[in-house]
């Protein structure tokens, strides 16, 4: 019975912990997170400064894991290379050691007083950020009560002689002791709650110190199982690279270093007398040497990344912006989104109202199913789209990033209706070639002109949508009424054919007025962007 | 390209005849009271109070009508400038009416203070000048003429300064002796009118240029430059 709840508090303690990790984390990112990601875009400009700034931000945002995910968008996003992304994966390491050099303090007396103060800040608080920081502490107090509650129900484990001496007679068996950590760490997805784990059966000596050394390899090998893991489902391949990369060191890593766990365990009995902080000085250890025995190799390192990841030529309706693990991130969920709905309208504009002309011109089969297909794209798009952004907006957003999120959303409502119109434009052209109809060549010299306004008012709209233009935004619309008055013109001037009985003009004429009144469509659509760009939601 | 036109562009050639109408209804009145302040024919000053009300009128109906034009149909920029341009141009010839009617008065007043009035200073000279700044603006507003429209502020040039020597010419008078104030007082107002009528003749081609060009201030520019 006594063994049963030691396991129970044990995992009690394990959830406190993670769920402390995570509340702390969150309060440090919301305080915080705009001006790590202006850091980690600007300062890692060689491998060095990478490594700085991966230590800064882990330490930051108290997560490698939230680091990771931030680095890796960088990549996939084009603001960083893969070399640097190592330099600081290999800094955020050393990062986290920071942290385990934290939790091995004996501070779980603080515990309660921190989450005191922190419920404190974050009931009471009308300002934000006090809020934040109450969330802050109040996190890293459940988290070292976590701690004090897996290390309390350790202690009737010692009255159980076989277990503790099996416990500690494990150290014999380094290779088990390096995969149970690995596998537990994969598992809990935390390497410092694995090392506080350790930290609770240390205290109460349940633990040989000699197993540190494997422990403390495992652990850091697991860690990035997670990483791992989660890519294979991200889109883009420098996210895979990238945290393939992150295991390939620590597994090289674990080979060097575990032949050696007797001399390396002295070592770390030599640097304190304390289990806990023997625990955390290996981990800062192994991290510096990967540090210095890696950082000067991150771009031959990149390299063999590419060549076992090679690229994959993007497929049209992948959304390769928006990387699910950045929502939890709305500065840059929302930056991705725009990067995606920009290059949804490039598609659209030229994968589809571009090849308008020519498959009216030359009803060409092959280019009407790229049209067709392209338009199943876009639609692929705009759900994706409109899914990611809302779900950033789960979140709690500034005023400001709302705005963006909702013109975002309105800019993929109308693209995705111009892509519809496209559609119907390319059926009609579809019906043009069965039925042998021919426009008048005045006729379809109009509907170039008025094709060829609207094409250039719509990549006008993209680029103020792109750049938040509001002067390029109100031309887009101003040349609305221009377009419109094109529009009446050339109808008429269609009626004017008829009646003049021009017979090329009678059999093409519900489908040139069709088309007149599409492209008119169109329009308005890219003057519904551009009201976005200047808010007029 | 042949450019057909539609009720709505009939709908804006109409607006411009409107305005002309009012102008030359307005320059009509204009002609009026000056000459009956010259000549002090209480009869044609009594008859150009009486038309102001018209030129009110049509000042209402070109501005009701520029508004409803806006809301028919999504206007063009410069369609938006035309209709802005043309109910500020048919302010200000509302203003220079009313002015007209001033002068006017001034001869009913005068009538009464002084008989025996003898148009000592150069009225008329000055009055022809703003008659002749109103037709050229008019014209180039017409004739989209924007050099001449460009010109109006020398023109008002001239007027300023000619106002500026009869004001020296009246307060001269009025030194002379008592006698002189009545007379001289009402003068003084006329030339002030006609000077106030060549600042919004100024206005109208300012809008002209706007509305052909969407250059907001073109003689502040001007004197820029030439400054």
């Amino acid at each position: 019975m006594k063994m049963l709840a030691a396991l129970v508090g044990l995992a009690g303690g394990i959830g406190l912990f993670i769920f402390g990790m995570q509340m702390c984390s969150e309060g440090l990112q919301k305080m915080a997170a705009h001006r790590l990601k202006q850091m980690a875009k600007t300062l890692t400009s060689n491998s060095f400064c990478g490594l700085l700034v991966g230590i800064a931000v882990t330490f930051g945002l108290q997560s490698s894991s939230a680091t990771s995910a931030l680095i890796v968008g960088f990549v996939g996003a084009g603001l960083m290379g893969l070399a640097q992304a190592l330099g600081v994966l290999l800094g955020s390491a050393l990062g986290a050691s920071l942290t385990t050099q934290l939790i091995a303090f004996k501070i779980s007396g603080f515990a309660l007083a921190l989450i005191f103060i922190g419920v404190i800040l974050y009931m009471f608080s009308k300002r934000l950020r006090l809020k934040y920081l109450g969330q802050t502490i109040l996190g890293f107090g459940i988290l070292f009560y976590g701690m004090f509650v897996m290390s309390s129900s350790m202690a009737p484990v010692r009255d159980y002689p076989v277990v503790a001496q099996t416990l500690i007679s494990l150290e014999k068996y380094p290779v088990w002791e390096f995969l149970v950590a690995m596998f537990g760490t994969a598992i809990i997805q935390s390497s410092p709650a694995f090392l506080a784990l350790l930290m609770a059966l240390a205290s109460h000596g349940l633990m040989g110190p000699y197993a540190i050394v494997p422990f403390v390899l495992g652990a850091h090998l697991g860690g990035t199982v997670t990483g791992v893991l989660s890519s294979l489902g991200a889109p883009g391949r420098d996210a895979k690279r990238a945290a393939l990369a992150n295991f390939g060191f620590k597994l090289l890593n674990g080979l060097v270093f575990l032949p050696f766990y007797r001399p390396l365990t002295d070592l770390a009995l030599w640097s304190s007398s304390d289990l806990s902080r023997e625990i955390a000085n290996t981990h800062t250890f192994f991290s510096l040497a990967m540090a210095l025995g890696f950082l000067p190799f991150t771009r031959q390192a990149a390299k063999i990344m590419e060549r076992l990841i090679p690229d994959e030529g993007p497929k049209l309706g992948d959304a390769r912006y928006l990387d699910e693990s950045l929502l939890q991130l709305p500065e840059l969920a929302v930056d991705q989104a725009q990067r995606q709905t920009l290059e949804m309208g490039c598609i659209v504009g030229d994968e589809m109202l571009k090849r308008v002309l020519p498959s009216l011109r030359y009803g060409n089969d092959e280019l009407l199913d790229r049209i067709a297909r392209t338009e199943s794209a876009v639609d692929a798009l705009y759900k994706k789209i409109s899914q990611y952004v809302t779900g950033i907006a789960n979140n709690s957003l500034t005023d400001n990033l709302m705005q963006r999120t909702i013109q975002i959303l309105y800019t993929v409502n109308d693209l995705e209706h111009i892509g519809d119109i496209v559609m119907t434009v390319a059926q009609i052209t579809r019906k043009i070639k069965a039925e042998e109809v021919q426009f008048s060549e005045e006729g379809f010299g109009e509907l170039t002109v008025l094709f060829n306004s609207v094409f250039e008012n719509y990549h006008q709209s993209l680029e103020a949508f792109e750049n938040g233009d509001v002067n390029l935004a109100t031309q887009v619309i101003k040349e609305h009424p221009k377009i419109q008055r094109l529009e009446k013109e050339f109808r008429f001037n269609h009626f004017d054919r008829m009646q003049s009985g021009n017979s090329k003009t009678i059999t093409s004429s519900a489908v040139h007025l069709d088309l007149i009144e599409a492209m008119l469509r169109i329009d308005s659509h890219a003057v519904s962007i551009s009201q976005g760009v200047m808010g007029i939601v | 390209m042949f450019r057909r036109i539609n009720a709505y562009d009939q709908k804006l050639i109409r607006i411009k005849e409107q305005l002309l109408k009012m102008s030359e209804l307005v320059s009509r009145g204009l002609k009026a009271a000056v000459d009956s302040f010259i000549h002090q024919n209480e009869t044609t000053a009594k008859k150009v109070v009486a038309g102001d009300d018209e030129i009110d009128m049509m000042d209402e109906s070109l501005e009701m009508d520029s508004l409803a034009l806006l809301s028919i149909q999504q206007p063009t920029d410069y369609d938006l400038r035309f209709l802005a341009a043309a109910m500020r141009i048919s302010r200000e010839l509302e203003r220079i009416g009313d002015y007209a009617c001033d002068i006017a008065e001034a001869t009913l007043q005068l009538k009464e203070k002084a008989p025996d009035f003898k148009p000592i200073v150069d009225i008329p000279h000055l009055a022809e000048l703003v008659q002749l700044m109103m037709k050229k603006s008019l014209k180039a507003y017409l004739e989209k003429d924007l050099n001449s429209a460009r010109q109006m502020d020398d023109d008002d040039n001239k007027v300023d300064q000619l106002f500026l020597s009869l004001l020296n010419e009246l307060t001269g008078y009025m030194k002379k002796g008592p006698e002189y104030v009545d007379q001289a007082s009402s003068i003084l107002l006329v030339i002030r009118y006609l000077e106030r009528i060549g600042d919004h003749v100024v206005n109208i081609s300012e809008m002209n240029i706007f509305a052909e060009t969407g250059e907001r201030h073109p003689f502040k520019r001007k004197e820029r430059i030439e400054g």
